[in-house]
């Protein structure tokens, strides 16, 4: 059942499992590698260090508010030290800088997602993998039936398993990379958690529970597997059910496959429960969870001709209410809105989201940083929030003319977008998301920095992701760039910005101040502490 | 706007990012190559826009040096195997016995035909006739909005592979042309490329644009024109951007890659040279993507 492949023991401490099983309880009967496994993760999650008490630095000189939260001052604290893969956590004596400072290229996490209660957290890297965080909660025993959940924020390693492998396309003599391009989840309905994970091009459907009983007393194998002697069964027995280690099974239940010829860069649940949408390049395809050998296209912008290809299809999401309208945005800056209802295929929307392009502002990129990158609904479903390279922009579905809020999230790479385009930063794709209560959002930066604007007084504040300032329970600090007038301490300049540590993924609790950040092959998760929960407005 | 000097740096970078892309994992990446032809044609505009008013000037001195320049670049690769010389000859359009499809002649306005359908397409000039006829799709001319006004008078042809049916279109472009003859033309255009694919695979880099599931390799020397005389300078007004870049895809030049670096150099030096020629001409060149 379990196929444990060749890395698993890595010395590295990296842990995989194949599809199945993941022990989360110490147990006596667990194998070695198992126990390697289990000390990895437990040193990772151990928060020993006591609290500090740095507060935040506004940055700016401004006191009050950096936003989102009504009543004071937010502080964003870590909750979890990072979580390093690959980082052997077991040997202090030996210098790791340089491991940890190389980054295998399958660790680097590549999408990053909450389910619907906030309870589970799902990471995907280039390797193919999928790693789940559960939140820990705080009352144990007794205070479990209550339904309480701790105040800790805490996530631990739920399960993880490979949900990809490279493959190969003999037709176009193609590799297809692993690397896990969107995970999303099912809403829950019953014990089971389910979400949909895919590559670039197939997609499947994982069936995350839990088992924590185990049927024992057959009457031909003893407890080990192996067969009773005949004639020592002198009597028949049923088997009973006994509760065991609690262990995390995750079986592939669905492969949507062969439906996209381009790369799948987006997926999208419906909230029918029933149907979720797949978007390439070119096409957005719509499924049924239950079948998989068919799907229909309901948009299609290829050309007759490919030289008359002038946009493709960057990110497309459903409504999160009405489950006839979705949204795709394009790499010509534009956001579509179509509703199923009109005709089976979409082509034509029902609504353009379209800014007229300021003519004094072109130049060779032009194209390229208006190209969105991301699009996200607001939880009312009244808002669409659009990331771009250089701006994150807020548009109301009731207005089609332009955004009502744009936010500028590092103007000051405009003057640098040539050597930009030379190390093909300009090409990255930032996500962007929202709070829960819509009146924050968020979104990342380079040099580990990530921003978050709030929507009712249009500031912004600069965080950072970064291992040295992260203790655990440490307070963050904001950040600022650079760019003129007075220089502070701490001001970061413009031209001593790493690059290479971009800050692409991310994800907001859905009903709490706990945010993920995924910075290269780290998860940092923060979260407010001075207001843990949305406040609804 | 950056000065021109730039601008030719953007082209050589953003073509040296077309063809590492191709030998990229993960196949092809259709938006970033979109957005690189975006920055390819900005700057194209930019460099046309700047150098138009010396065009008339300096014209035949560049006529002449590029031509120079490309026959000496020619002599240095004497060396290379078969497959190099398809490279080169098909970069320069001269001699190309296996690589027709790239050839083209200098034929009558294309844009003054303007066929609208597949069977108007039938019916093309009569100096057409002596084209490969199973190419030879003269659609009409509709010029995208950014086209130069600069009339071209020679045709090109470049030959694109579509991804999702594995047909092989041809498709001229004085300017943008629309292929209205996608289907009839696949056996001929197929078997165009059968030769280079077998080429491909013996060097273990197949270039997915030139994948024919149904046809074997087939030598391709009785397809070729029979009017293959044309112009040296000719040929180079009209060798424009696509036809560098499908060469470039070709795999042929990740070989010379590995092989000695410098020559790289060389190529992409040369490129530039008749690359500039190419640009002061006003050639309409198309999008660097065709076969995706």
């Amino acid at each position: 059942m379990t196929r444990k492949p060749a890395w698993a023991h890595c010395s590295r401490g990296r842990t995989h499992t194949h599809a199945c099983t993941h022990t989360r309880k110490d147990s006596s009967s667990s194998s070695s590698s198992s126990s390697s496994r289990r000390t990895a993760f437990s040193t990772l999650t151990s928060s020993t260090s006591p609290a500090l008490a740095a507060w935040a630095e506004p940055g700016w000189g401004e006191r009050a508010r950096f936003g989102p939260f009504p009543s004071g001052r937010a502080r964003w604290r870590v909750t979890l030290p990072r979580l390093q893969m690959g980082e052997d956590a077991e040997s202090p004596k030996i210098n790791h800088t340089f491991l940890r400072d190389y980054v295998t290229e399958a660790d680097v996490i590549s999408t990053v997602e909450f389910n619907q209660t906030g309870d589970l957290l799902a990471t995907g890297d280039k390797g193919g993998r999928v790693v789940i965080f559960q939140r820990e909660t705080e009352s144990k025993g007794e205070s479990e039936e209550a339904g309480e959940t701790g105040d800790s924020g805490e996530y631990n390693v739920y399960s993880t398993f490979q949900s990809h492998e490279p493959d190969f396309d003999y037709l176009k003599s193609l590799e297809i990379e692993e690397k896990i391009n969107k995970i999303k989840w099912l809403p829950q309905q019953n014990a089971a958690h389910f979400l949909l994970s895919t590559n670039d091009k197939t997609i499947k459907l994982w069936k995350v529970s839990e088992r924590d009983k185990r049927p024992e007393g057959y009457n031909l194998k003893d407890e080990e597997g192996r067969l009773k002697d005949i004639s020592t069964i002198t009597s028949l027995q049923v088997p009973v059910l006994k509760p065991t280690d609690l262990m995390v099974e995750v079986r592939p239940r669905r492969v949507f496959a062969n439906g996209h010829t381009y790369h799948v860069n987006s997926i999208s649940v419906n909230s029918d429960g029933e149907t979720y949408l797949s978007a390439d390049d070119l096409r957005i395809n719509m499924w049924h969870l239950g079948i998989t050998d068919r799907s229909f296209n309901i948009v299609d912008i290829k050309p007759a001709n490919m030289e008359d290809l002038t946009e493709v299809i960057t990110a497309a999401e459903f409504h999160p209410h009405h489950c006839h309208l979705f949204v795709y945005s394009s790499s010509k800056g534009t956001l579509r809105l179509c509703d199923m209802r009109a005709s089976a295929l979409c082509d034509k929307h029902t609504k353009l989201f379209e800014e007229p392009e300021d003519p004094g502002s072109r130049s060779f990129f032009s194209e390229i940083i208006s190209s969105v990158s991301d699009v996200k609904f607001s939880h009312s479903g009244r808002y669409l929030l659009t990331r771009d390279y250089l701006t994150a922009k807020v548009w109301d579905l009731n207005m089609d003319k332009g955004p009502v809020e744009t936010y500028q999230v590092h103007e000051y790479l405009r003057s640098k977008l040539c050597s930009l385009y030379e190390n093909d930063c300009i090409f990255d794709k930032f996500e962007c998301v929202w709070n829960s209560s819509d009146s924050v959002i968020m979104t990342g930066a380079y040099n580990s920095f990530f921003r978050m604007f709030d929507r009712e007084t249009g500031r912004g504040v600069t965080l950072e992701a970064w291992r040295e300032s992260s203790k655990p329970r440490a307070v963050l600090r904001t950040r600022r760039v650079y760019t003129g007038g007075k220089r502070r301490r701490g001001d970061v300049g413009v031209d001593s910005l790493d690059f290479t540590k971009k800050i692409l993924h991310m994800a907001w609790h859905p009903s709490e101040n706990i945010i993920a950040i995924a910075a290269t092959n780290n998860l940092y998760i923060f979260q407010d502490r001075v207001n843990p929960e949305t406040q609804t407005q | 706007m950056e000065c021109a000097f730039d601008a030719q740096n953007l082209i050589s970078i953003s073509l040296r990012k077309i063809q590492s892309s191709r030998t990229q994992r993960g196949g092809i990446k259709l938006h970033k190559n979109l957005l690189v032809t975006y920055v390819l044609r900005n700057a194209r505009q930019f460099y046309m826009s700047k150098n138009l008013s010396q065009t008339q000037r300096t014209h035949h001195y560049e006529d002449v040096a590029a031509v120079r320049e490309r026959q000496e670049y020619l002599e240095l690769t004497g060396s290379f195997t078969e497959l190099a010389d398809d490279f080169y000859c098909n970069f320069t359009g001269v001699e190309s016995d296996t690589w027709h499809c790239g050839a083209h002649e200098p034929h009558g306005q294309p844009a003054e035909v303007a066929h609208q359908d597949a069977s108007a397409c039938a019916m093309v000039s009569p100096n057409d006739s002596d084209l490969m006829v199973s190419e030879a799709c003269w659609s009409c001319a509709d010029k995208s909005s950014w086209e130069l006004p600069i009339p071209n008078t020679q045709a090109n042809q470049k030959t694109v592979l579509d991804l999702d049916t594995h047909v092989v279109t041809t498709v001229t472009n004085g300017y943008f042309h629309s292929d209205c003859c996608a289907q009839p033309k696949q056996p001929q255009g197929a078997q165009c490329y059968a030769k280079k694919r077998k080429m491909d695979t013996s060097y273990h880099i197949v270039d997915p644009e030139f994948y024919l599931p149904d046809f074997g390799p087939v030598p391709c020397k009785r397809m070729r024109t029979d009017d293959d005389s044309y112009s040296d300078s000719d040929q180079l007004d009209s060798t424009n951007i696509s036809n560098l870049i499908s060469v470039l895809g070709s795999g042929g030049l990740s070989e010379f890659v590995s092989w000695q670096q410098t020559d790289l150099e060389q190529i992409f030096a040369a490129q530039t040279i008749c690359l500039k020629h190419t640009l002061l001409t006003g050639s309409g060149w198309t999008r660097a993507i065709e076969a995706f």
